[in-house]
């Protein structure tokens, strides 16, 4: 049973098709990363859940409840969806107090009471009458996500929550709210371009580009196992190399990798090489040389130039150092499955 | 320092002339007839200010927020009345409705009617003064709903909240400063104007005290024309105190996005007919009036003549007081922006101040100024140009402050590590990169002292004649035929400015 179910979204405007065919399911509980380069679509399928836009086909259902199909399209006010936006949107005329009791109805104590819970959920008790604009950019964005929690919404909408923050207070805010949200057992929807944000906020991800949905997935297949080349160039550091199927698996200039593909044999492929699955020696006599060395912090980042001048990026945490110009071995130790795709594919 | 001087000397020579005659002065404080003139000034200012807001708010939502049929249209043509001077309005709705007017001799023929009910009076200012006011606050909302953040209004939704509600809740709260921002302007532009009251012939201050004045009971004009200052500083004071503890600003770096359109669905027509209704009155009406007087004074064979001496006078003496307040004002925006202090910020306040002077007020003050210390400058050019200086000194002042305030100061430290002495950093740089303030401030002031009144009437040199005092005293004398040149060709002349402005509003819009 979902809590959140699309069926066939598409919305245009005007000529630009900005949302073609995007279907998906959010589990109870589950925080769903939707992620994709800007201008992908990603914010007018999160408009279209909260109902701020109306698809122009595809239906969508909250909670069992059709709220958007021909014909029907349910007032966001009638949808029961909480959502926190980029600018944190906090009403400038009301207080901290008044803006997170905004959505709330009944008695006056029970109002207050709910209020007091949401300030101590986002440790903001005691700031209950501060205005917006005393407050910093994470309180503000804090004060943003009581307020949308506060009404209990079915789910929750948030459109790159932090992306108007410095780098420093988003890593700190991320964790926070997502303690928060596993704390409440909120089902969400979190938009994001950030693939680092996704990867950690997400428990799992769908990726979008120009409109379609291309995967939706667990992080980890998202990065073993991408689903198009645009995937696997999106998420994480990424090479390509020719391949040649061969019965046992993979030929390429670095040597087979054995594993099963469903592929004829004498195919060519390109297969996807991240700088994890390589390894470096020190090889005077070796196939490759070091182009470029970036010590980031915990390991190095080598640009290698393969015999082909195919340039290759791997990384390396031993502790020597190679200078540029060195001649290396490098070698293909994956210890899973690469992915290939058809040249064709490639735009 | 001087240029503050200058602008207190006014209000400073009111006091000591009011406080000379103190005792009755105090007595006038005291008789009804100054309760009734507080009564009705406050009373129209109010009324005007309320009106206009009515006016102001659905228009300013129907062109920004709805898809109102010809939007684009209503938004150009709705902020025009302005360029209408209140006395030419005054004047255009009191031959259109008045007695003898248009109107009635249109009705006279088929229905024989002869007489109308009166213009005259509180309803005459009111209307007149309201369809030529709303615009300054139609804009300010315009501007203010047109920057506002569209997911306020989205967060609102979300929350459980209908589209009325919201309206409710969340837009009007935050258009409150716009609305003040707007409402502050039109309820001076009601408190110091002085020609639709006069041509209604309603007792405000300032026609009491021009009649005062005139009948040469100076004293009680200027207590009169305190009492005036001492309401348009209360009313600033009130609106700086509405605006209360809430900040407006948005959320900085936010990517605007457009402002939603909202279906009217079987409200377009009716709102249609509100835009029409409300341009056709203040804005189609007096333009027709204005031409159906100036077809008959030429048929009539009204003499043109004298025309041409007061256009050259009116370029004159607005060229010259666009200079002179320019110049005033140079040295307070440097000041002001380049040493900010505690000193500055009371100086730019003061600088501010000069609006809520009421023009009448200011004049007279001058007046006995002249009379009393500086009898060689009484009615003379100079003595005008420095009562423009005084009351035009905002306007200038703020234009040269907002492009000082984009000229980075590095660029003049850069030029001062290069070798320049200060003056010349001024002369080669800060000047040439301040030209388009310059210029903007100096027209701006140009272009009201053409319309100014008051001061004009009273300040000029014995038969010196403008634009303004020519409508006026055609007016007075219910000439309306012989003020309908000069009335089209300072309407034509404040149009410039309107049309430089609505041009920047569609390039920021785009």
């Amino acid at each position: 049973m979902s809590l959140v179910s699309c069926e066939g979204l598409s919305k245009a405007f005007g000529p630009t098709c900005a949302v073609e065919q995007v279907s998906m399911t959010i589990q109870p509980g589950e925080i769903l990363a939707l992620l994709g380069p800007s201008g992908c679509g990603k914010t007018t399928v999160l408009r279209m859940l909260a109902g701020f836009e109306a698809p122009d086909q595809g239906t969508i259902a909250l909670d069992q409840r059709l709220v958007a199909g021909p014909g029907l399209h349910v007032p966001p006010e009638e949808r029961h969806v909480g959502m926190v936006f980029q600018q944190h949107a906090l009403f400038p005329h009301l207080n901290v107090g008044q803006n997170v009791g905004f959505g709330l109805r009944g008695k006056a104590r029970e109002r207050q009471a709910q209020v007091q819970a949401m300030l101590k959920l986002v440790e903001l008790d005691g700031y209950e009458r501060r205005m917006p604009h005393q407050l910093s950019g994470g309180q503000q964005q804090r004060v943003a996500l009581a307020r949308a929690l506060a009404p209990n919404p079915a789910v929750l909408l948030l459109d790159e929550p932090f992306s108007n923050l410095d780098a420093d207070l988003r890593t700190t805010l991320r964790a926070q709210v997502r303690t928060i949200l596993k704390q409440v057992g909120t089902t969400a929807l979190f938009v994001t371009h950030d693939q680092e944000e996704a990867l950690f906020m997400g428990d799992r991800i769908a990726v979008m580009q120009a409109g379609r949905l291309e995967q939706l997935a667990r992080p980890q297949e998202l990065f073993l196992a991408p689903a198009t080349r645009f995937i696997a160039e999106f998420i994480g550091l990424a090479a390509f190399i020719p391949a040649t199927v061969t019965t046992v698996g993979l030929a390429t200039e670095l040597g087979t990798v054995a594993q099963a593909i469903d592929a004829p044999v004498g195919t060519s492929v390109d297969m996807l090489v991240r700088p994890d699955d390589l390894e470096l020696s020190a090889d005077p006599q070796g196939n490759a040389r070091i182009l470029r060395c970036t010590f980031r912090g915990g390991d190095f980042l080598y640009d290698v130039a393969l015999a082909s001048q195919r340039t290759l990026r791997c990384v390396c945490n031993h502790v020597h150092e190679f200078a540029p110009d060195t001649r290396v071995q490098v070698t293909l130790a994956p210890g899973h499955p690469l992915a290939w795709f058809h040249p064709s594919e490639a735009n | 320092m001087l240029v503050v001087a200058g602008l207190l000397l006014p209000t400073a020579y009111l006091l000591i002339r009011a406080f000379e005659t103190s005792e009755a002065a105090l007595q006038t404080f005291m008789r009804p007839r100054t309760w009734v003139i507080i009564g009705n000034t406050t009373g129209l200012a109010l009324a005007v200010t309320t009106v206009s807001g009515l006016i102001a708010v659905p228009i300013a939502w129907l062109t920004v927020r709805s898809d109102l049929p010809w939007r684009r249209f209503w938004a150009v043509v709705t902020p025009l009345p302005l360029v209408i001077p209140s006395y030419v309005g005054a004047y255009l709705y009191i031959s259109a409705l008045g007695p003898r007017g248009a109107l009635q001799q249109l009705l006279e023929g088929p229905f024989g009617i002869t007489r109308l009910p009166s213009i005259y009076g509180f309803t005459g200012a009111l209307f007149a003064l309201t369809l030529m006011c709303y615009p300054y606050m139609l804009l300010s909302v315009r501007a203010a709903l047109m920057r506002m953040d569209p997911s306020l209004e989205e967060a609102s939704r979300s929350l459980g909240h209908n589209a009325t509600t919201t309206f409710w809740r969340v837009v009007l709260p935050a258009l409150r400063p716009a609305l003040g921002a707007g409402g502050l302007l039109v309820a001076l532009y009601t408190l110091r104007d002085f020609g639709a009251v006069a041509i209604m012939r309603f007792d405000t201050f300032t026609r009491v005290i021009y009649l005062q004045y005139s009948s040469f009971d100076r004293s009680q004009a200027a207590f009169f024309a305190l009492l005036l200052i001492g309401l348009t500083l209360v009313l600033v004071a009130f609106e700086a105190q509405t605006r209360g503890v809430a900040r407006y600003d948005q959320a900085s770096g936010a990517v605007a996005r457009p402002p939603t359109i909202i279906a009217l669905g079987h409200w377009r027509w009716p709102a249609f007919a509100f835009c029409a209704l409300i341009v056709s009155l203040s804005l189609v009406l007096p333009l027709t009036i204005l031409f159906y007087w100036l077809v008959r004074g030429l048929l009539a064979g009204e003499q043109m003549g004298n025309l041409g001496s007061a256009v050259w006078n009116s370029l004159l003496a607005s060229g010259g007081g666009a200079v002179v307040t320019v110049l005033a004002a140079l040295p307070l925006a440097v000041l002001v922006v380049r040493r900010p202090g505690r000193l500055t910020a009371l100086l730019e306040r003061m600088a501010y101040s000069a609006f809520a002077l009421p023009g009448i007020a200011v004049a007279l003050a001058l007046v006995f100024f002249g009379i009393s210390y500086a009898r060689g400058l009484y009615q003379t050019f100079a003595m005008l140009l420095f009562a423009y200086a005084i009351l035009f000194l905002p306007q200038a002042f703020g234009a040269l402050r907002t492009s000082l305030l984009q000229i980075h100061p590095g660029l003049e430290e850069s030029a001062r590590s290069l070798g320049y002495r200060p003056p010349q950093v001024f002369l080669r740089v800060t000047a040439p990169l301040m030209r388009p303030g310059l210029i903007a401030g100096a027209s701006l002031v140009f272009l009201t002292a053409m319309k100014e009144l008051p001061a004009t009437l009273l300040l000029a040199p014995l038969g010196f004649r403008s634009l303004a005092t020519e409508i006026w005293s055609a007016v007075s004398e219910a000439f309306f035929a012989r003020a309908a040149a000069p009335a089209l060709l300072i309407v034509l002349l404040s149009s410039v400015p309107m049309a430089l402005l609505s041009m920047r509003e569609r390039r920021g819009m785009s």
